[in-house]
């Protein structure tokens, strides 16, 4: 594991480490399976194309997950993910490179927690956001 | 056979409506399937050794294994047709000439981390329901608020989730 980052580190406006993830057809059934989505868009191709789709998808939730393990990531050992949310704004394909990234928006104390907010989001191999979000997380202080 | 129109207004005497409560044991081969499905390295959800020597004192499911459907619908029945999909509220009534599902978005709020052997037990209710006009035509958003407890009644998590109806 990285080392672990403090409140102090952070600076609002930088970016956190990106992770890029590019999930395979397998990945999407492993997903269905491991998460009860049997959606069958999701792994069907014929049921994809009837769909008027080009391709199986991604499940959102999947990419939701992406963004939570580069938070979580991020965050290390002694960091908690409160909160966050998504908004998915288009589709992905598999095999296809899907970036995930975050800003710092903010940062302040509260109730003794070091609170960091973020926006966060994935972005397409044509540089497309197909999720916009946010999220807060607590950090460790040094002092 | 013609049917009467379902009006906005019959689709939301459903909100308050509340699914069945959905339990779920965390157990360690879940957690494994569910980062390996993922591909998240971390050691934290997957090595024993690693995870005792934490704070945790243990493997714990990743927070956002909260975004799981398992956590919103039972289990989908192997024989129920193809496109069928699980809905959180028993016989939620869709609007007429549904062209396609879209999932919105999501919130998820983590109160506590998930460890091996809590039972968790979650109840989704149909917080909203409105409509709205946009490129593919009519639009319906379904809001449903799901409530996360464990073996001890602690809130351990809530979800927000938003369904697209296409008519």
């Amino acid at each position: 594991m990285a080392e672990q980052v403090f409140y102090e580190d952070i600076e609002v406006g930088s970016e956190i480490p990106s992770l890029v993830k590019r999930a395979t057809r397998r990945q999407l059934v492993q997903w269905a399976g491991a998460s009860g989505d049997t959606y069958e868009i999701h792994y069907d191709k014929d049921f994809a194309l009837a769909s008027g789709l080009s391709d199986v998808i991604l499940h959102g939730r999947l990419k939701a997950s992406f963004l939570g393990q580069m938070l979580t990531t991020w965050i290390g050992l002694e960091g908690n993910l409160k909160k966050y949310n998504v908004r998915y704004r288009g589709m992905d394909f598999p095999d296809q490179d899907l970036t995930c990234k975050g800003k710092v928006t903010k940062k302040y104390v509260e109730n003794n927690e070091h609170l960091v907010e973020l926006d966060i989001w994935t972005e397409n191999p044509q540089g497309e956001k197909t999720i916009t979000g946010s999220a807060v997380v607590s950090l460790p202080a040094k002092g | 056979m013609t049917e009467k129109e379902v009006t906005l207004e019959d689709l939301r005497k459903q909100i308050g409506i509340e699914g069945p409560a959905i339990t779920v044991e965390i157990e360690k081969g879940m957690i494994g399937r569910f980062v390996h499905a993922v591909d998240d390295p971390n050691p934290l959800w997957r090595d024993e050794e690693y995870a005792k020597k934490t704070k945790y004192g243990g493997i714990i499911a990743p927070p956002y294994l909260i975004c799981a459907a398992m956590f919103l619908t039972p289990p989908t029945d192997p024989k129920a047709p193809a496109g069928y999909m699980g809905s959180p509220v028993p016989n939620m009534q869709f609007p007429q000439n549904v062209k396609g599902v879209l999932d919105g978005g999501g919130e998820w709020e983590m109160f506590k981390p998930l460890k091996v052997g809590d039972v968790i037990t979650s109840r989704t209710k149909l917080a909203n329901i409105y409509e709205r006009r946009g490129k593919m035509g009519k639009m319906y958003f379904y809001v449903a608020e799901t409530n996360i407890v464990n073996q001890r009644n602690e809130q351990v998590a809530k979800a927000t989730g938003t369904l697209i109806l296409y008519a």
